[in-house]
């Protein structure tokens, strides 16, 4: 069966529409709609790809736009755009990648949490807050009165600032700390 | 340059239109523009209209086809379908419902 002989857009075609398969599928071209696959989507440099996507895996060095739901992986390349929001329980972000959007690794134990969440962080973070300015603030309500100057405060401390989402609840009081120091330096 | 494959597990409901080669294994509905060929592997299903210079049909199609310079259905292909074009070609033992169209410019 020619079963493994992938599924490829070359470079001067278009697709649009729905594409559904079991099987991989490489584009290099230009690919816009949805797309269901049981198998790995590869998007090439020059490619472009609009589409809400549910994959196994992904791998991007191309352009993208859309949702992404992969039951295993998500790879951005250094050569990636990507605006859409990815959730795969493992997501690899390369240097020079860049994306705006959310990530979403699903559950995560207390122990993975932290290496696997700061590795994708700080690239992400610099596109991704301007666009979400709402995800920033929300918390400082939250805290207790004392921490009332709370807005100099991140101000000031801004770079270090990249901590996973999931983290929020256990940064809070380290922040707080970090912020007292500094004010009494 | 790579020809664009659609693999035999793949559907594609929508359009697929370019400048490459198209070889489909699997499903295509909706509609096929490209400024080359298109073959249709003998276990591909095509329900679209075909636009197309030359057009290789060995599996089934539902459509109309209209190329620029050739039609040609295999022995064991099935078409239903009106066909445009200047050349046709209809292999013993392919299976075909339409009308044919070879108004060549003359």
């Amino acid at each position: 069966m020619a079963r493994n002989e992938a599924t490829v857009i070359a470079a001067g075609t278009r697709i649009s529409g729905r594409l559904e398969g079991a099987e991989d599928v490489q584009v290099l071209g230009a690919l816009q709609g949805t797309v269901h696959l049981e198998g790995a989507l590869f998007i090439d440099t020059e490619a472009r790809v609009d589409a809400e996507c549910a994959v196994d895996s992904l791998e991007v060095h191309g352009i993208l736009v859309g949702d992404v739901q992969a039951s295993d992986t998500i790879e951005l390349h250094p050569t990636a755009r990507v605006v859409g929001d990815l959730a795969a329980p493992r997501v690899i972000v390369h240097e020079g990648a860049r994306m705006r959007g959310l990530i979403d690794m699903g559950d995560m134990d207390a122990e993975r949490a932290p290496t696997k969440g700061r590795s994708a962080a700080p690239a992400r973070r610099p596109t991704a807050s301007p666009a979400r300015p709402a995800s920033r603030p929300a918390p400082a309500p939250a805290r207790p009165a004392p921490v009332a100057k709370a807005p100099e405060a991140p101000a000031a401390k801004a770079p270090p600032a990249p901590e996973p989402e999931d983290e929020k609840a256990k940064a809070a009081p380290r922040k707080k700390a970090a912020a007292s120091k500094k004010a009494e330096a | 340059m790579a020809n664009t494959v659609i693999g035999s597990s793949i559907v594609i409901d929508g359009e697929i239109a370019g400048e490459e080669p198209i070889i489909v294994q699997g499903t295509v509905k909706g509609r096929i523009a490209v400024s080359e060929s298109v073959f249709v592997e003998s276990a591909a299903t095509i329900e679209a209209d075909v636009e197309a210079d030359t057009v290789e049909v060995a599996g089934v199609l539902t459509g109309n086809v209209t190329a620029g310079a050739r039609v040609e259905l295999k022995a064991d292909s099935k078409m239903v379908g009106d066909i445009k074009s200047p050349r046709i070609l209809i292999a013993d033992g392919a299976l075909f419902k339409g009308n044919i169209d070879m108004d060549v410019e003359r």
